[in-house]
């Protein structure tokens, strides 16, 4: 089988190839300190069991790295809404939590016209996971809520 | 004696395949995303999978050529089945980011976009403008499929553009 493993501040995933059977822990290469979640989940995999035990499948995703949770602030028209995530958390994620009720309420219209970037203006990957990204201060992330490009000129 | 490292053309073949088996490509492939059609240099096929609409596609194949890669490519948008251009009426139609950058009476043997070569050769203010969307010879080829798919993916989307 072979897994998808994203780490801290590279956003791309490296792919791996490994047995089922194969412990959580020495399959990624986790070093002391890391641990290991599956995508979009909110706890740490036990590292010692094996891929099959916690249920990571053939071409799963799993984010390795020291990060656990992070404190994601989206600004949008002068206002701004924060809340928790792990760091397993797509982007893709963080955007339908901003445009969805319990931050922004955009609706479905505005949601379209809308996406997700960092403070440098960068549009990250929606299957990029949070704890890829660059951390400006540690445990937090900041984004900007902006409208989509329009290619003209 | 080790051979010497491949130059030119053989180079941006071999690296191109390779870029096909790494992650960021194969991760697109395996999330359902994209896949790979033929590949006769310096041409590839990619199918991109479409958003469901009613009487369309639900690939959008496009053409790469991938002469200087890693450099920019251009792309057109290719009937697989043919083995030629894609008719005009099936070509993505919708809002006005979908119809700008499928934009036929610009070019119809590639995309109106940042990612494209022929594109940005015209436009290259657009290294500023739109500089987050540029082409970026460090990274591979599903950058490229990765905005094509951000604006297909897109509730204004609203499948082939018809007759």
């Amino acid at each position: 089988m072979r897994i998808y493993v994203h780490t801290e501040e590279k956003l791309d995933p490296d792919l791996v190839e490994a047995r089922a059977e194969s412990a959580v822990g020495a399959a990624v290469e986790l070093q002391e300190g890391e641990h290991v979640l599956p995508e979009d989940g909110e706890e740490p995999l036990d590292s010692n069991a094996t891929l099959e035990e916690v249920g990571v499948k053939d071409r799963a995703h799993v984010f390795r790295g020291r990060r656990h949770r992070i404190l994601v602030t989206v600004e949008f028209n002068n206002q701004a809404h924060s809340r928790e995530f792990a760091a397993a958390a797509r982007v893709e994620r963080v955007f339908r939590w901003a445009a969805g009720e319990h931050a922004f309420d955009l609706d479905p219209q505005d949601a379209a016209e809308h996406t997700l970037a960092l403070p440098d203006e960068s549009i990250p990957p929606e299957d990029v996971h949070i704890g890829s990204l660059p951390e400006p201060e540690e445990g937090r992330l900041r984004f900007l809520l902006v409208p989509k490009h329009r290619f003209e000129g | 004696m080790s051979s010497p490292a491949p130059q030119g053309t053989d180079h941006s073949h071999a690296l191109f395949i390779a870029d096909l088996a790494a992650g960021a490509y194969a991760a697109g492939a395996d999330r359902g995303w994209w896949h790979t059609g033929p590949v006769t240099w310096p041409f590839a096929v990619i199918e991109l999978a479409l958003p469901p609409r009613p009487g369309s596609d639900d690939w959008l194949a496009l053409r790469f050529q991938l002469e200087g890669y890693p450099e920019a490519p251009t792309a057109q948008p290719w009937d697989a089945a043919a083995g030629g251009p894609l008719a005009l009426a099936r070509w993505p139609g919708g809002n006005a980011r979908i119809t700008m950058a499928f934009n036929p009476g610009w070019r119809q043997d590639a995309l109106y976009i940042p990612m494209d070569r022929e594109a940005l050769a015209g436009h290259p203010d657009w290294r500023t403008k739109y500089a987050c969307h540029v082409w970026d010879a460090s990274k591979d080829i599903s950058q490229y499929l990765r905005l094509v798919r951000s604006l297909l993916n897109d509730e204004g989307y609203t499948g082939a553009r018809g007759g």
